[in-house]
């Protein structure tokens, strides 16, 4: 396995999974979507382009702490890969 | 790997007081018109508390190493022939076990479309029809990024 291309790959795909899930909660959420669409377009392209840069930050950061502890090799356990999803959303979220 | 915290995504926002409190949040970010990074990290918080969007980060990362393989194949016809077209149909036999179009496009696309079952039983994914919405366009736009031009 070339961890190089798989790195490259990881990053691609993680960072197109972040930027659906969150443009999902923006325009997809029954709750949430009328009060998004409500805002002015030019305001709409800026929380889009926003989310299109946290998404490939997240991803970086996300693959940068897989591979720090190895798991491009060796797969983590589900527990281990949450605690490193959850660990990266909470750094990228709003601090509390 | 992601059938646990599988879900509707219509049920997105769920019932819970912690992703009402996060999309209450969000709404004020709105409402207050705060800057754009802090309206998308308030986002970024509603996806922590929910069950979902975990699930499909977790299913992502064997998804990876599914679109790793499927790019290897690629890549090999590529350095023997130079045509990014042969290619992704090397790639796309490689996932349904048959020739699917010409267009690398078209046959990025359709191997996906026509191949996810296959693919998902190969990266052991047990995931439901909204995580593999997300997830089958991911890879589309991965594998289009990747696959030789």
């Amino acid at each position: 396995m070339n961890e190089g291309a798989l790195e490259k790959i990881m990053i691609e795909n993680y960072s197109n999974v972040f930027k659906d899930l969150l443009l999902s909660a923006f325009k997809s959420n029954p709750k949430l979507t009328p009060t998004y669409l409500s805002q002015p377009i030019q305001r709409q392209r800026k929380i889009e382009t926003e989310i299109v840069k946290k998404s490939n930050e997240m991803a970086s950061f996300l693959v940068g702490q897989l591979k720090i502890q190895g798991y491009l090799a060796k797969e983590p356990s589900e527990k281990e890969l949450e605690a490193l999803i959850e660990k990266t959303l909470r750094k990228f979220g709003v601090k509390k | 790997m992601g059938s646990r915290r599988g879900g509707d995504y219509g049920e997105f926002a769920g019932s819970s007081r912690e992703i009402t409190s996060r999309i209450d949040d969000i709404q004020t970010t709105l409402e207050k018109n705060r800057a754009a990074r802090i309206v998308v990290s308030t986002g970024i918080d509603l996806l922590a508390a929910s069950s979902p969007p975990i699930g499909t980060l977790v299913a992502t990362y064997r998804m990876s190493k599914a679109v790793y393989n499927i790019a290897t194949e690629a890549n090999k016809t590529y350095q023997k022939t130079g045509d990014p077209n042969a290619a992704a149909a090397a790639a796309a036999k490689q996932v349904v076990k048959t020739a699917i179009g010409e267009a690398r496009g078209e046959v990025i696309s359709n191997m996906v479309d026509v191949g996810w079952t296959a693919i998902k039983s190969s990266a052991r994914l047990s995931t439901d029809e909204a995580q593999d919405r997300i997830l089958s366009a991911a890879m589309k736009n991965t594998l289009d990024e990747v696959l030789p031009q």
